[in-house]
């Protein structure tokens, strides 16, 4: 595969700690376009090995606005089905210039170890050192030893090593779109995190046609009923549950996911001004949220919003899914803080609010039907496009990405592909 | 002339960094662009836009701008610093040329959804 | 960006010695740029220790480019510069730009006075400044020179006309970058190829541009010198920068006219034992591994927007990145199979050099996340970056070499 894409996959055997590589066929990429399409392939491969896949979609990490999405499949331990999680902010993309389209993850490993993926090499190191530490810390170690604070890291916490349902993958310090209990099948692998960073070069079959499609799609979305607007509390507002006031005094920032036009994720401070402008000399002032549910979860139990903060911040420490510790608290009569921190080790229930298909509900589903809300995720998994964002743009239509596909790579995909691989996909 | 970015509107999403390697090796990567956002203060959501000029490093941080002599350790404005004058270009990361061979100018500015770079 | 072709490489590939050694900058990297990209492979490194050692004894060209001139003096001392002298009488090619222009010119300063090669003067230096001018020198740069000082006057971009019948390619004048290089008074004891003709709208002025016509105007920028069997080309301007072209042309000219010296290419370590293809394939990917980890450590400083200063001169971390980038650019073709000549020791000593690195580089980013100073750090650091990269290089076009030896066979 010549373009948008490093032709490699990585398949890494925990059992004998040994990675192999293999090139990413042009037809496997031809019949299942990318992304989900593909990692779901990959799966299908190795099934025998219960293996984690992680990937890009086709245009992941290129110009084309929103290509910031990363996605983890596996079984969900907590479902028994094949899901998909979304992890974004710089996740996706740094995955996408680390060297591998795909890493196929097999077996589990005798003793805790991480992966280091880096500028093409896949390297599966001892995880002693981290292994019981938290998500943050973890992720600090493996930063401040390798030297490099844009590692991007995917990474449990207490919850999944002790193999919670809960447990939840995190992306660096923040709650990722993991609520398929992804984080205790990296547990039950003994698989602490996974550390990504690399500095490659994505060559484009048609360049400045590409990048010109890129430009004039990104006009029509930036004049779309988003414009100007951003944060977590605009998407509870169109989710019809609006917390803007009530988040509003601990806001610092919102940020956006690698070039998505809206930033989905607001960062708030916790234990600093929120108006601080310049650096602030705390060493961790707040929390950046990432989903929208868990924000809501804790309002409903009547926690103020630094509280419900707090408590996220604690959730992600722990590498817990706070969706189900907001819902499970909600069920037992907690609502102070103070006692549901306390519950986050051995929490245990059944959850209403688990997906029932294969894309993390995660991405609201604003005010579409489940069909509609389904074929959207599936294009946004196979492309690579924020699972959110690309609910919140319709204009950034299904035709829209075939022909930046298309430009981008030479393949010739159709909507008839489309349609294939989204009926494929949903099997 | 040249460019302006607004810090308090940056939403950190690196298109403007991506666009800019574009602009330089007409394919995707981010080694050679001379716009970047810095990343490294994660926990402590703090971030700033620089931009590598001919002379200059320019950085603009949300508190206020900031502008850095190349090739010196200290600000352009304090004055104290001898230039080297015989100090010889890096080739990696190329000062901005506003996208001078570009018709429809900056490409950075192009790709910013939030409008925060603009020319002056 | 303009490109060389890389021209159907001749069988002329002369043995071509690039310093490396104390005081050389980055800039020998753009001779390995050009050469490559013109099919010359037989290239070789040398640092003060090989030259005083017999380095030069196998090489029919000798290119010094930019950097500290006194301190490349300094590291050669009197016996490197016996060693040059004769290299160069017994029929070699020394071609230097800047640093390595300023070098073999007439001085009377310690060290440097050990390379009086040629009896020009320099025009740019402090005692041909009136009261006045010498005064304004002292916002503006300046290196210091004994008693006197080298002022610079312009950088970036200046015009260069051909003199004496020379011409670049059909052409009389070209555009070359200037940085810090010499400007020649004109002398009986050099031949003018080209001299200073004029300024672009790129060129930067670092004086009233009065003064700095009467600098560099009508003086020599190119020149020559027959000197026993050889000769001497010395170039103010950087003549190797990889984006001027017609320069990168006429550089190479010089290089193609010469005529094989004393020895057919020393070929001797190119057939030596071609080791297993399998183990060098490991080596080179544990290798492969330590130079992305040294990538990546200096990829976490890219928030670290200072420079160190060593010596008078300041380094970006940028300059980190030129060093590793040159590797990394090249692994893809020392991976693509194929025989790679080269000892498994020297490859042991290139991974243990490049995990030094990575060390240094991940204690200088911790020093810098805790506000300590690092210049200690880097001070060691660019040495032992440009002999990795030297000790790679070689294994590179040792491979290129024996392919294109082969290819031809
Ligand atoms: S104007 Fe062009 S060269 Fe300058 S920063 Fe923007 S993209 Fe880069
Ligand atoms: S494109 Fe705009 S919002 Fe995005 S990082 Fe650059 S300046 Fe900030």
């Amino acid at each position: 595969m010549e373009y948008l894409s490093s032709n490699k996959i990585a398949i890494i055997d925990l059992g004998a700690s040994k990675t192999i590589q293999k090139e990413l066929d042009e037809d496997l990429v031809k019949e299942k376009i990318g992304g989900a399409g593909i990692t779901t392939a990959l799966y299908e491969e190795y099934r025998d090995e219960d293996p984690i896949v992680l990937g890009t979609g086709l245009l992941t990490g290129t110009l084309a606005p929103a290509s910031a999405l990363g996605m983890v499949t596996a079984k969900s331990p907590v479902t028994g089905k094949i899901c998909h999680a979304p992890f974004t902010l710089y996740g996706g993309v740094e995955l996408k210039y680390c060297g591998f389209d795909y890493v196929v993850i097999k077996g589990s490993s005798p003793k805790p170890v991480y992966l280091w993926i880096h500028d093409g090499i896949a390297d599966v190191n001892d995880g002693k050192e981290i292994w019981g530490k938290d998500v943050w810390i973890s992720t600090d170690m493996i930063r401040e030893v390798m030297g490099d604070p844009l590692i991007q890291i995917l990474a449990i916490g207490k919850a999944g090593e002790s193999e919670s349902d809960f447990a939840q993958v995190c992306i660096n310090y923040w709650a990722s779109g993991d609520r398929w209990g992804f984080g205790k099948l990296f547990g039950q692998k003994k698989l602490k995190l996974v550390a990504m960073r690399g500095m490659s070069l994505l060559e484009i079959a048609d360049p400045e046609g590409f990048v010109r499609k890129c430009k004039e799609f990104l006009s029509t979305i930036k004049s779309g009923p988003y414009a100007g607007k951003g944060g977590i509390g605009e998407l509870s507002a169109a989710m019809g549950e609006d917390i803007r006031q009530w988040l509003e005094p601990i806001i610092h920032r919102h940020l956006s996911c690698f070039n998505t036009p809206f930033p989905t994720n607001t960062f708030v401070f916790l234990d600093e001004d929120p108006k601080l402008l310049k650096e602030t000399e705390k060493k961790e002032p707040g929390f950046l949220i990432t989903d929208v549910h868990g924000l809501l979860g804790y309002k409903k139990l009547g926690l103020s919003a630094a509280e419900a903060c707090d408590l996220l911040r604690d959730c992600a420490k722990y590498g817990i899914d706070a969706v189900a510790v907001a819902e499970l608290s909600q069920k037992a009569g907690k609502k102070k803080p103070d006692e549901i921190k306390k519950s986050l080790s051995g929490l245990k229930g059944s959850l209403e609010s688990v997906g029932k298909g294969k894309f993390s509900p995660w991405a609201p589903s604003f005010t579409l039907s489940s069909d509609e809300w389904e074929r959207r995720q599936a294009v946004a998994y196979l492309f690579g496009i924020h699972p959110i964002y690309a609910l919140m743009s319709p204009e950034f239509s299904e035709e829209k990405l075939i022909e930046l596909a298309n430009l981008g790579t030479g393949l010739g995909f159709t909507s008839e592909t489309l349609d294939k691989v989204i009926i494929d996909i949903l099997k | 002339m040249g460019i302006k970015v607004d810090p308090k509107k940056c939403v950190s999403c690196m298109a403007c960094e991506l666009a800019c390697g574009y602009h330089r090796d007409d394919g995707f990567a981010l080694l050679s662009s001379c716009i970047m956002v810095t990343r490294g203060r994660e926990k402590k959501d703090y971030s700033a836009v620089v931009l590598k000029e001919e002379e200059n490093l320019v950085i603009a941080r949300p508190e206020g701008l900031e502008i850095r002599k190349l090739g010196s350790t200290g600000e352009a404005s304090s004055g104290r610093e001898k230039e080297d004058a015989s100090a010889k270009p890096l080739l990696l990361r190329e000062p901005c040329d506003l996208c001078g061979d570009r018709e429809e100018g900056p490409l950075c500015l192009q790709f910013c959804p939030v409008n925060a770079i603009s020319m002056n | 960006m303009p490109s060389i072709s890389n021209r159907n490489q001749s069988s002329f590939d002369p043995p071509i010695g690039i310093y490396t050694g104390s005081g050389a900058s980055h800039s020998w990297l753009w001779f390995v740029e050009i050469l490559e990209r013109m099919g010359f492979y037989n290239i070789h490194f040398v640092d003060d220790r090989g030259l005083l050692a017999s380095a030069l004894d196998s090489l029919d060209v000798l290119l010094m480019s930019g950097g500290d001139t006194f301190a490349i003096a300094k590291g050669l001392g009197t016996e490197g510069s016996l060693k040059l002298r004769h290299f160069i009488e017994e029929g070699g090619l020394y071609i230097g730009t800047c640093a390595g222009a300023y070098l073999p010119l007439r001085s009377s300063m310690e060290f440097l006075n050990q390379f009086n090669f040629i009896q020009a003067k320099i025009a740019n230096i402090s005692r041909r400044l009136s009261e006045p001018e010498r005064h304004s020198f002292q916002q503006v740069a300046c290196s210091s020179y004994g008693c006197e000082f080298i002022f610079h006057v312009a950088r970036e971009e200046v015009v260069v006309e051909m003199a004496n019948g020379y011409h670049a390619n059909g052409k009389k004048e070209m555009i070359a970058p200037l940085y810090g290089g010499p400007s020649i008074y004109p002398s009986e004891d050099i031949e003018s190829i080209a001299i200073y003709k004029g300024f672009t709208k790129k060129t930067k002025f670092l004086v009233e541009k009065a003064l700095a016509q009467k600098t560099l105007i009508g003086n020599i920028a190119v020149g020559k010198k027959e000197m026993g069997k050889g000769h001497l080309y010395i170039f103010g301007p950087h003549f190797e920068h990889p984006h001027f072209l017609p320069c990168n042309l006429f550089l190479i000219e010089v290089i193609r006219k010469k005529h094989g010296r004393r020895h057919s290419p020393n070929q001797k370590d190119v057939y030596e034992d071609p080791v297993k293809e399998e183990v060098v394939r490991n080596y080179i990917r544990d290798l492969k591994r330590e130079v992305s980890h040294s990538r990546i450590a200096a990829s976490g400083m890219t928030d670290f927007m200072g420079s160190w200063q060593i010596g008078n001169k300041y380094y970006d971390p940028e300059k980190i990145q030129v060093f590793i980038e040159t590797l990394w650019k090249r692994f893809t073709y020392l991976e693509s199979g194929g025989e790679v000549a080269v000892d498994l020791q020297d490859l042991d000593e290139m991974i243990g050099q490049m995990q030094g690195i990575t060390d240094v580089l991940r204690k200088m980013k911790k020093g810098i996340d805790r506000g300590e100073a690092t210049d200690g750090l880097a001070e060691g650091l660019f040495p032992s970056l440009k002999k990795v990269t030297s000790h790679f290089l070689t294994v590179y076009f040792n491979k290129k070499r024996l392919e294109s030896i082969m290819s031809q066979a």
